[in-house]
C-alpha cells in the first residue's frame, strides 16, 4: 500500500467508525464513493506476472560551460525509455535517482505515463556537473492501477555510465630537484655527471666516451692528454600524489568545497608532471582508498583524472588517519606530494616517511582562511581561533623540522609559484635540515 | 486545459458544501465550507491528503447537522476527484510536474475515475432510499460468503507484492 491507498483506506475506516459512533446510516453511505474508488483500484491493480517491460538508457555530453574561474560545468543528457511488451494498458511512474553532484537543468527525474501495448515512454533530463562518475544499472518503474493506489515495482535493466573528469588549470612546468630518482633517463637533473644537456664538468677522457664530447680547447692546452665534457644526468622521478579524502578534512564555505579545490590542484599537478615525463601515481586517502599505480604518459593522466572524477570525501572513524598511507607499496625513491589540510595526528606519518627515506612535500590548504566567509565577525579574534592557528603552525613546523618542505597554502593565492619556490629554491642543506614556513 | 478539471472539481465541491450549509443551518456554519474550499485552493499541491480530510469532515459534519445528504455526498465525491487530480501530479520525490505526458496520463484514467465516483455517488445518494427486508438466512449466507471471500482478497493483495 502506498500513501494514496492508505489515505483512502483511512478515510473509509474513519467514516465507518464515525457512522458507528454516531449511529448514522448516512455517514456509512458517505463512504460509498471512497469504497467504489478503492475497489476499482484493487480490481484493476496489476500483477507481477502480467508486466513485460523493456528499458533502454543512453547518456551523452551536450556542452561545457565555465561556471567559475576554475570549474567547468559539463551538461549531460540522459534519455531512459521503456516499452510495454505486455498485452494490457499499464499506468507507470518512471523514476531515476538524483545522484551526488547532479544539478538538474532541464526535464524531470520522474514521469507518469499511460502505456498502450507496444507503446514507449521516454524520461529525458539534462544535468550539470563539475566532475563525477555516474552509473545507472536499472530503471525504477512503478506499474499501478489507474488511480495509482496499488503499485508493483519493476526494475528493468537499463545500464549506462558516464564519467566527467575534473577540470583544472594547466600548470607551467616546474623543474624538480630531487635527491632520489628512478634510474631511467628523464627530465630531473641529479648531482651526477652523465648524458644530460646541462654542463656539469670536465674529466679525463676514458676509452668508450663519445668523441663528440671531447673538450678541444683543453686538449689544445694539454696536447698529451685528452679531456671530455660531462653533463648533468637527468632522470625520471616517481611522484605519488596523495589526496586527503577524509570526510572530516573536507570543509564547505561560500558554496565552495575544500576537497574540490584539492582535486583541481592534484589534477593540475598530475597534468604538469605527466607532461614532464615523470612516472606519476595517485593515492586518495580515505576509509575506502582509491589508487592509481605509478606510470607514464597520457593514458596514465586519463587514469588519474578518471580516479579523481569519482573521488569523494568519505567518513569512517576507525580509519580516519593518514597512518594508513601504504608507503611501502611505492619505491623508496618515490617523491610524495601530500595534499591535505593536515591534522595534528598526521605528524607521525611524516616521521614514518622520514624513517623509510621517502622524499615528500606537504601542501596544506589554510582551512581557517578558507572558512573565513562563514566565521562570524565577532569570532574572528576569539581565543579558540588563535589556539587553532598556533596549533596548526606548530604542527606544520614539526613536519618542516623533519626535513619536508611545507606549503601553507592560502587558497586566495595561486599554488603554482608557492610549489615552485618550495621545490626549486631550496638548497639541499636546507632541505635536509628543514624548512620554516 | 490543465486547470480545467481542477476548477470543475473544486467548483463542484465548494458549491455543494456552500449550498448545503447555506440552505439548512445558520449562516455562520458556512465558514467551515469556506475554510475547506480555501484549503483546497491554496494547499492542493502540498497537502492534498489534509485537504481531503477537511472535506470529509465538512461532509460528515453536514450530515450530522442534517444538511441535505445529496449535496454532502456530491461535495465529498468532488473532493475525492480533486484529491485524485492532485495526487496524479505528485511524483515520489515531491517535485511538481506539469507536462504533456502527465496530461495524457490524467486523461486516460478519467473514465475510470468518473465511473468509480459515479457508481459510488449514486449508491450513496440512492442507498438511504432503498428499503428492503432480507431473510435472516440470506443475510447469514452473505456474511459467510464475505468471510470466505476474504482469503481470496488477501491472497490477491499479497500476490501483487
Amino acid at each position: 500500500m502506498n500513501k494514496g491507498s492508505r489515505t483512502i483506506a483511512l478515510s473509509l475506516v474513519g467514516l465507518l467508525l464515525g457512522a458507528l459512533a454516531f449511529r448514522s446510516g448516512n455517514l456509512a453511505w458517505l463512504a460509498m464513493p471512497f469504497l467504489s474508488y478503492f475497489g476499482l483500484g484493487l480490481l484493476l491493480a496489476p500483477t507481477n506476472d502480467a508486466i513485460y517491460l523493456r528499458a533502454r538508457r543512453s547518456c551523452r555530453e551536450t556542452g561545457r560551460e565555465a561556471s567559475t574561474s576554475i570549474e567547468v560545468s559539463t551538461s549531460i543528457e540522459v534519455v531512459a525509455s521503456i516499452r510495454n511488451l505486455g498485452a494490457k494498458t499499464i499506468y507507470v511512474l518512471i523514476a531515476d535517482p538524483l545522484m551526488e553532484r547532479m544539478r538538474i537543468t532541464e526535464g524531470e527525474l520522474e514521469l507518469r505515463a499511460t502505456l498502450q501495448p507496444r507503446e514507449d515512454a521516454e524520461l529525458r533530463y539534462v544535468f550539470e556537473t563539475n566532475r563525477g562518475c555516474f552509473e545507472w544499472k536499472r530503471l525504477l518503474v512503478k506499474v499501478s492501477d489507474p488511480f495509482g493506489l496499488f503499485e508493483v515495482e519493476a526494475k528493468p535493466e537499463a545500464e549506462a555510465k558516464t564519467l566527467v573528469q575534473p577540470s583544472y588549470r594547466k600548470w607551467q612546468s616546474i623543474p624538480l630537484r630531487l635527491q632520489k630518482t628512478l634510474s631511467s633517463p628523464g627530465s630531473v637533473p641529479i648531482r651526477l655527471g652523465g648524458g644530460g644537456t646541462d654542463f656539469w664538468g670536465i674529466r679525463e677522457y676514458q676509452p668508450g666516451d663519445p668523441l663528440k664530447r671531447l673538450y678541444w680547447r683543453m686538449n689544445a692546452r694539454n696536447p698529451l692528454r685528452r679531456y671530455t665534457k660531462e653533463f648533468i644526468q637527468e632522470r625520471t622521478a616517481e611522484v605519488i600524489l596523495v589526496l586527503d579524502g577524509r570526510q572530516r578534512m573536507d570543509l564547505g564555505a561560500g558554496g565552495e568545497s575544500l576537497f574540490e579545490r584539492e582535486v583541481a590542484t592534484v589534477a593540475g599537478l598530475a597534468g604538469m608532471l605527466i607532461r614532464q615525463g615523470q612516472r606519476v601515481g595517485l593515492f586518495v586517502m580515505g576509509p575506502r582508498p582509491r589508487n592509481v599505480f605509478p606510470d607514464y604518459g597520457r593514458i596514465q593522466l586519463r587514469r588519474i583524472l578518471n580516479c579523481l572524477a569519482g573521488a569523494e570525501p568519505q567518513s569512517e572513524k576507525a580509519r580516519e588517519s593518514l597512518r594508513f598511507l601504504p608507503a611501502l607499496r611505492y619505491s623508496r625513491s618515490a617523491f610524495m606530494v601530500v595534499v591535505s589540510p593536515f591534522d595534528d595526528d598526521d605528524v607521525c606519518v611524516f616521521q614514518r616517511l622520514r624513517v623509510l627515506g621517502y622524499q615528500a612535500v606537504l601542501v596544506s590548504p589554510d582551512t581557517l582562511r578558507f572558512a573565513g566567509p562563514i566565521v562570524a565577525d565577532g569570532a574572528r579574534d576569539s581565543l579558540a581561533l588563535d589556539a587553532y592557528r598556533i596549533e596548526r603552525k606548530v604542527g606544520l613546523n614539526r613536519i618542516a623540522n623533519l626535513g619536508f618542505p611545507v606549503i601553507d597554502w592560502n587558497l586566495e593565492r595561486e599554488l603554482q609559484p608557492l610549489f615552485k619556490e618550495a621545490l626549486t629554491h631550496l638548497a639541499p642543506a636546507q632541505r635536509s635540515k628543514g624548512w620554516k614556513p | 486545459m490543465r486547470r480545467f478539471f481542477f476548477f470543475v472539481y473544486w467548483g463542484a465541491a465548494s458549491a455543494s458544501f456552500a449550498l448545503g450549509y447555506g440552505l439548512a443551518i445558520p449562516w455562520y456554519w458556512e465558514s467551515a465550507a469556506l475554510a475547506s474550499a480555501l484549503a483546497w485552493l491554496f494547499a492542493w499541491r502540498t497537502y492534498p491528503s489534509l485537504c481531503l480530510c477537511s472535506s470529509i469532515l465538512v461532509a460528515a459534519g453536514g450530515l450530522l447537522l442534517s444538511v441535505p445528504e445529496g449535496l454532502m455526498v456530491l461535495g465529498a465525491s468532488a473532493s475525492l476527484a480533486l484529491w485524485d487530480f492532485a495526487m496524479a501530479g505528485i511524483p515520489a520525490s515531491g517535485e511538481w510536474v506539469m507536462k504533456a505526458a502527465l496530461e495524457n496520463y490524467r486523461r486516460s484514467r478519467l473514465p475510470y475515475l468518473l465511473s468509480a465516483l459515479g457508481v459510488g455517488t449514486a449508491a450513496a445518494v440512492l442507498g438511504p432510499a432503498l428499503s428492503f427486508t432480507m431473510p435472516f438466512f440470506a443475510m447469514l449466507a452473505c456474511i459467510v460468503a464475505c468471510a470466505l471471500g476474504m482469503d481470496r482478497l488477501l491472497g490477491r493483495l499479497r500476490g501483487r507484492r
